[in-house]
């Protein structure tokens, strides 16, 4: 086995294949697959993502990698440094892949090791429980916050949005969190490459003030209870999540044959729809941002790229029902696009993320509006703009470029967008 | 009980008050079930039937139907447009149904389907149309047309082929044709597998709209039969393939008077009969929805009503004031019942038989009005009253008026606001912060 290359393997396995050799059965959802059952044990959501790049992340264990050789490693228990070929041979039987020819005299594969044997997961609770128990742990998580306005206001300003108002307008609390020390390490050398203003930010909320995350409610659509909290990492690095959401939270019902997806939560207030302008964007940041940029609008958030339409579609029926008259404007991100490790080049993730329709959220909003000049739209994009060295993709970059963002906006029966 | 387990009231002790009541507290009531013995005979006196008269029926028992219930209740209904509070309210559409939209010619049908159809792709429910009336090009133009308010013939006529495939593009994921073929029993066929295919991809209960039904018959010898036959091969499509079906039907011509507006009916249900060959449409379809129109030459704007005919699940028979638009055959409802043409024309009749009048006679378009005013004066009314009772319900802390705009019967947009305002005025209810609280009058 020891002529088998790393690259090969790598080239040849399939996350498909990876995950069901490791019993972890999910639902892909345009490149991501979510499953309650990661490599080591299951979850009570469907808290482990696979990519199909190879990329995985369990945010209950907090562990991730970004090659399907260090998921092969955790689920049969050894070290991708001191058990490599070990690791290698196993990935090199799930692609199917020999190690002297590729294949016997007759051009037959080497046969597969079967499939590891794990016990069938627990059922799922019913949504309106799990629902419940979200509501009560996100309540019991969000008292043990920290109620101070320094951390957001730090992080705010460093995001170019006016502190004072964005809190006026929602509650953001701190977590209690210690810097570690390797990052504070980190900080502290100079040659680090870490901009200045980041260490002056990282600095001032690690160290100063304990809090390295801002934490944003996530909102029940049908009570205004918060179902979940999302913290936005101040500090994330390369690779690492920059939100973390709570553990067992449920902001949207799974998919399941015979039932369309709900919107559960999304930040924002979904509960209460009044008011004659109603933006969607997606994200934590984006949705900051929207409260500075329309401050007579609601706002509403999806915490995901995947959800973006549920939460249109719910905003829309809402005013729909209301009156004859009033708008919603869907912002959209606009992620570069990325090249695969076979070469191709796909969308960014935000356009790809429901079915890999980009305008999801956009048609939702229309079929149910029905009405020209009622749905709104915005592309966060500025050719030849960067900021921070990257292409502007979202709404705080426009706003930190000073882009005149209204004047982007466009209805969706302008001649343009049609042409 | 031991001394030491009493608190000094005599009680339990204090900490064991948040532990769970003792078992034997507890009244042992078994869960009703069925006899095993019975359910055993049954099934081998069934079995033994069958095999002796070669045939499978299954003859379950009740209790057999609820797996099937539980699975049905875990689909989600049909989404009407949210605009439509009223048919929400009355039409609940489950798979399984058939809901039939009966209308003259001209009179609404297809736009009504189509603007149902579009509002509940965005919902997530899939459309496969069986155009056996108007040809796609005809139906899409109807359909970007709903969307824009613009005649559909504008958009044949005028519209860059850029334009049209960018409005299509909203709905066209969501929407497909079923193929047009002369026999019957093959288009039946051609609309399972569509239906067939939506389930496969969509995964979720597909709407399915057969435009018009009709057309599925019009070429049998007696067209009784046929529409039995047609409609019963359709219901069973819908039975087994788990879909929401919506034929579309003409009125007979002896009731085309009813779908004007020129024959007036008390109630709703007194409509049933107005669609063509009504008797098998009336006995497949769960809800029958009548759509009438007062038509009137040169007129953009139709008044109408929404007659539900026949109301399965729901029980809410009755009429629901509508409004047709002509560029693009848009739908609305009206909070209030507009008047009829035979009603307009009686009080024209009265004006002019007064022999004392003062003034001329008024025209029918002023009867028209005047009517019409005094209706919607009445239904604001009834918004107050409804309000009012919400907002005395939740009592010296009120209500949201987010919360309040979801109550049943107070209106939308702008009349939702007037009517508000004017219980504010009256001093009636006052608004805090964003709720709205009753005023209390002790005199």
């Amino acid at each position: 086995m020891s002529n088998v290359q790393r690259d090969d393997v790598l080239a040849a396995l399939r996350p498909e294949d990876v995950a069901n050799h490791l019993g972890i059965k999910g639902q892909w959802r345009g490149r991501w697959m979510r499953a309650a059952r990661c490599a080591e044990t299951d979850h009570g959501s469907e808290c482990f993502a696979l990519s199909r790049e190879g990329n995985w992340h369990c945010h209950s264990c907090d562990k991730g990698g970004r090659d399907l050789l260090s998921l092969i490693a955790l689920s049969e228990g050894l070290s991708t440094k001191d058990d490599f070929p070990k690791v290698l041979e196993i990935a090199a039987g799930i692609a199917g892949i020999e190690a002297d020819s590729g294949g016997d005299m007759f051009g037959i594969g080497p046969s597969k090791p079967p499939p590891r044997a794990r016990p069938e997961p627990p059922p799922l609770a019913p949504l309106p429980q799990r629902i419940a128990l979200a509501k009560k742990r996100a309540a019991w998580v969000w008292e043990r916050l920290y109620a101070d306005r320094f951390g957001p206001q730090a992080y705010l300003k460093h995001r170019g949005l006016d502190p004072e108002f964005i809190l006026s307008r929602e509650t953001i609390r701190c977590t209690p969190l210690q810097i570690p020390a390797e990052l504070r390490a980190q900080i502290e050398d100079r040659t680090s490459g870490i901009t200045p203003e980041l260490r002056t930010l990282w600095f001032t909320m690690g160290t100063r003030k304990g809090t390295l995350s801002i934490a944003i409610p996530v909102r029940c659509v049908t009570d205004g209870a918060m179902v979940d909290i999302r913290l936005r990492r101040v500090e994330p690095l390369e690779g690492q999540p920059k939100i973390i959401g709570m553990i067992g939270n449920v902001t949207v019902s799974p998919a399941e044959r015979g039932k369309t997806r709900q919107l559960v939560g999304c930040y924002g207030n979904p509960h209460a729809i009044d008011s004659d302008h109603v933006v969607v964007v997606e994200g934590a940041l984006d949705y900051l941002t929207a409260l500075q940029v329309w401050p007579n609008a609601q706002i509403l958030g999806a915490v995901e790229a995947g959800t973006m339409a549920l939460v249109a579609a719910h905003a829309a029926a809402a005013l729909a029902a209301r009156d004859n008259h009033s708008r919603l404007t869907i912002v959209e991100q606009c992620d570069p696009p990325r090249q695969l490790k076979d070469g191709r080049v796909v969308p960014g993730a935000a356009d790809q993320s429901i079915n890999e329709d980009p305008n999801a959220a956009t048609k939702v909003a229309v079929r149910l509006l029905g009405h020209p000049r009622r749905v709104g739209w915005l592309f966060c994009q500025m050719a030849d703009t960067l900021v921070d060295g990257k292409p502007v993709k979202d709404l705080n970059d426009l706003w930190r470029v000073g882009a005149d963002i209204r004047g982007m906006h466009r209805w969706w029966t302008d001649p343009e967008i049609a042409a | 009980m031991s001394d030491e387990l009493l608190n000094d009231f005599g009680g339990p002790p204090e900490d064991a008050a948040d532990e769970p009541a003792p078992a034997d507290n507890l009244i042992p009531f078994p869960r009703m079930r069925a006899s095993s013995k019975l359910r055993e005979a049954w099934a081998q006196l069934v079995e033994k039937r069958n095999n002796k008269n070669g045939t499978h029926y299954k003859l379950i028992a009740a209790a057999d139907a609820v797996e099937d219930l539980i699975r049905l209740r875990g689909m989600p209904a049909f989404s009407w447009p949210p605009a439509w509070p009223e048919i929400i309210r009355r039409v609940r559409f489950y798979p399984r149904d058939m809901v039939g939209v009966v209308g003259s010619q001209g009179g609404g049908k297809t736009s009504f389907a189509l603007q149902a159809a579009i509002a509940a792709a965005g919902q997530g429910t899939p459309t496969v149309w069986a155009a056996l009336e108007l040809n796609p090009p005809e139906v899409l133009c109807r359909g970007i047309g709903n969307l824009h308010a613009t005649h559909a013939s504008t958009i044949r006529d005028t519209w860059p082929r850029e334009r049209i495939e960018h409005a299509a593009g909203v709905f066209t994921d969501m929407f497909h044709f079923v193929d047009r073929v002369k026999d019957p029993a093959e288009q039946i066929a051609a609309m399972r597998e569509a239906v067939a295919v939506a389930w496969e991809l969509y995964r979720v209960p597909p709407l399915l709209v057969v435009d018009h039904i009709g057309k599925l018959f019009s070429n049998a010898r007696d067209p009784n039969v046929g529409a039995t036959q047609a409609l019963e091969a359709l219901r069973e499509l819908t039975e087994e393939m788990d879909c929401m079906t919506m034929p579309l039907s003409q009125g007979s011509r002896g009731n085309q008077a009813v779908l004007t507006g020129r024959a007036d009916v008390d109630a709703a249900s007194d409509a049933m009969g107005v669609a063509a060959s009504a008797r098998s449409f009336e006995e497949d379809c769960s809800y029958v929805l009548a759509l009438v129109l007062y038509k009137a030459d040169d007129s953009i704007d139709l008044d109408g009503r929404a007659m539900i005919t026949k109301a399965r699940h729901t029980g809410l028979e009755g009429q629901v004031g509508w409004r047709f638009h002509k560029p693009g055959g848009v739908h609305s409802e009206l909070d209030y019942l507009p008047a009829t043409p035979s009603q307009v024309k009686a009080d024209v009749d009265k004006a002019k038989k007064d022999k004392h009048r003062a003034s001329p006679a008024p025209t029918p378009a002023q009867v028209r009005m005047d009517l019409n005013a005094a209706n919607a004066g009445d239904a604001a009314a009834m918004r107050r009253v409804k309000m009012l009772e919400a907002v005395t319900r939740h009592g010296m802390l009120g209500i949201e008026v987010n919360d309040l705009r979801r109550v049943p019967g107070v209106g939308r947009g702008a009349m939702f606001h007037q009517s508000l305002q004017e219980l504010e005025r009256a001093g009636s209810v006052e608004r805090y912060s964003t709720r709205v609280r009753i005023i209390a009058r002790t005199e």
